[in-house]
């Protein structure tokens, strides 16, 4: 795996979160256990050909609610 | 409220009696808050005058025999990311948008307000429903009335500890990870996350649209169904929101025939409550007493679940909050800006996969679910935690997120209970969590209120703080 601190700083850089070099640095700390998670999601066979709980809706519409 | 009636229901009993009037009930909340919350921290804005006001209109409108149902006069607090047309909703933030929802009602509002409920204010939070305990803005920082040292668990902070110290009978809370239960659990009291889709979420400041859920908060579990029953329903605004009929059931006799899985993998890990065991097993007795048969049983995808809710809400939550973040980083809580950073640490497809792997331990739940009625496992397996290591910064409060079981819930989308089942080894309250079918909370609500009529612990009530208490702020 890259630098985690260089990857992460990179990663917030591209989100435009103009994070300090503390709070980069905690994130890094904890950004290969994150990434091990994420990528854990990819490893249940019964995840292979699963549909996403998304939806999308032609009709849909952008209902005020008051 | 020592000499009046102690939860919801035994309140509305007595309105309708006559035995007590909607004005007392108020004005003893109001006495209570003032003098505990100054302690307690848990109101952003109260709104006395008003509360009064509907108060005397429901009292005039059950003398004039208009029944509006159980909520009718009974004073409630409505967490302050929900939108009420009388006041601001801040949501705990400086960054919020005023005019955000100024002068509306979110639709659950306004269903407890079409109820005759009395709200007497807005309920502190953790800033967005995200943050944690933190002293370096204006915003009071909760507090847990069973002991003002510890925290009264997040996000629904204010209406958990409001509850559980008598400032209403009964509170709103939003539950994205566990804020529903988590207080709940930590002070003592019932809380109701309803299934994904039970009740209108508009007019909510979103946190994770895709898991965020609004529900009861209150004394018992019957308090609980009497409040869905107000809440649920479809609303326009939701697409989210779905048309399933709900009907507050009432206690049975006995759970004969009733099946519950008793789910111990993963809830009792080391650093857990020394009176959590017992107590677990105390109440899975309780349900054998009752008639029910238990069957172990073990959460499937519990790991990836747990990543998924926190990677769900993270993508979400930043997608709401980037354009702020980007230019008033500074203006919002670290805790709340390490969250919001996490969402850009992943990327679209691991998101979308997420979602996969939610579809996927959905349906291998419903299959758990067609061979038990109920799931029974703590909600969290620690007592409320020491505010000043979370004021201090001590990293090793992260520990605590270990000892949390409530985001599994969150991810699947399934009604959960939590009820109180005891009290830890430092005397604080533990708490058990009762999870079913989708759509299916009527089922959990008559186990909660038959355990409830068993037991007593959600009964209990914490030493009066404030002034002339001895614990003051």
């Amino acid at each position: 795996m890259p630098d985690p601190t260089a990857e992460v700083r990179m990663l917030l850089a591209a989100a435009g979160l103009p994070a300090s070099d503390a709070e980069v640095a905690a994130l890094a700390a904890h950004y290969p256990a994150l990434r091990e998670a994420t990528d854990a999601l990819y490893a249940p066979a019964a995840v292979r050909y699963a549909d996403p709980a998304l939806r999308f809706r032609a009709d849909a519409q952008i209902v005020d609610w008051s | 409220m020592s000499e009046l009636p102690l939860t919801l229901s035994d309140a509305a009993e007595a309105l309708r009696a006559g035995t007590v009037t909607s004005r007392r009930l108020t004005e003893r909340a109001i006495a209570t808050a003032d003098r505990a919350d100054p302690v307690l921290g848990c109101y952003l804005h109260r709104f006395d005058e008003l509360a009064l006001a509907s108060a005397d209109t429901a009292d005039a409108e059950l003398a004039a025999g208009v029944d509006r149902g159980p909520l009718q006069g009974i004073p409630f607090g409505v967490k302050d990311i929900l939108a009420m047309a009388e006041g601001p909703t801040t949501a705990q933030s400086h960054v919020l948008d005023p005019a955000w929802g100024a002068g509306r009602d979110a639709p659950v509002v306004a269903r407890l307000k079409a109820a005759g409920a009395v709200i007497t204010g807005k309920t502190s939070t953790m800033e967005f429903a995200i943050g944690m305990p933190d002293e370096s803005k204006e915003f009071p920082v909760p507090r847990n009335p069973w002991d003002p040292a510890t925290w009264p668990g997040g996000s629904s902070s204010g209406t958990g500890a409001g509850v559980a110290a008598g400032l209403f009978y009964a509170g709103l809370g939003t539950d994205t990870g566990g804020s529903i239960r988590i207080p709940a659990a930590f002070c003592g009291i019932t809380g109701l996350m309803p299934t994904f889709g039970r009740v209108p979420k508009s007019g909510c400041v979103p946190l994770g649209y895709s898991l965020d859920h609004i529900g009861p908060m209150a004394r018992s579990a019957e308090d609980c169904a009497a409040v869905l029953a107000v809440l649920a329903g479809p609303h326009a605004s939701d697409p989210d929101c779905v048309d399933a009929p709900f009907t507050a059931p009432t206690c049975p006799d006995d759970l004969a025939g009733l099946r519950v899985g008793v789910v111990r993998d993963g809830h009792f890990p080391p650093g857990s409550d020394a009176a959590l065991l017992d107590a677990f097993d105390d109440m899975a007795a309780e349900l054998v007493d009752a008639g029910a048969g238990l069957i172990p049983v073990t959460l499937p995808y519990w790991d990836e679940m747990r990543t998924a809710n926190m990677l769900t809400l993270a993508c979400e939550a930043l997608a709401y909050h980037r354009t702020d973040a980007q230019l008033r980083w500074a203006d919002y809580y670290p805790a709340t800006r390490a969250m919001l950073a996490r969402g850009a640490l992943v990327t679209g497809a691991d998101y979308v996969q997420a979602q996969r792997m939610r579809r996927v331990a959905q349906d291998a739940l419903r299959r758990i679910l067609a061979d038990v009625d109920v799931l029974l496992c703590p909600t969290t397996s620690v007592a409320a935690p020491r505010l000043d290591a979370f004021l201090s910064g001590d990293s090793s409060i992260m520990t605590l997120l270990g000892h949390i079981h409530t985001g599994y819930w969150d991810s699947v989308g399934n009604p959960v209970l939590a009820l109180p089942m005891g009290f830890g080894a430092t005397g604080l309250p533990l708490s058990v969590q009762l999870a079913g079918r989708p759509f299916d909370e009527a089922t959990l609500l008559r186990v909660g209120q038959l355990l409830q009529r068993r037991t007593s612990w959600h009964l209990r009530q914490p030493a009066p703080v404030g002034a002339g208490t001895g614990v003051a702020a």
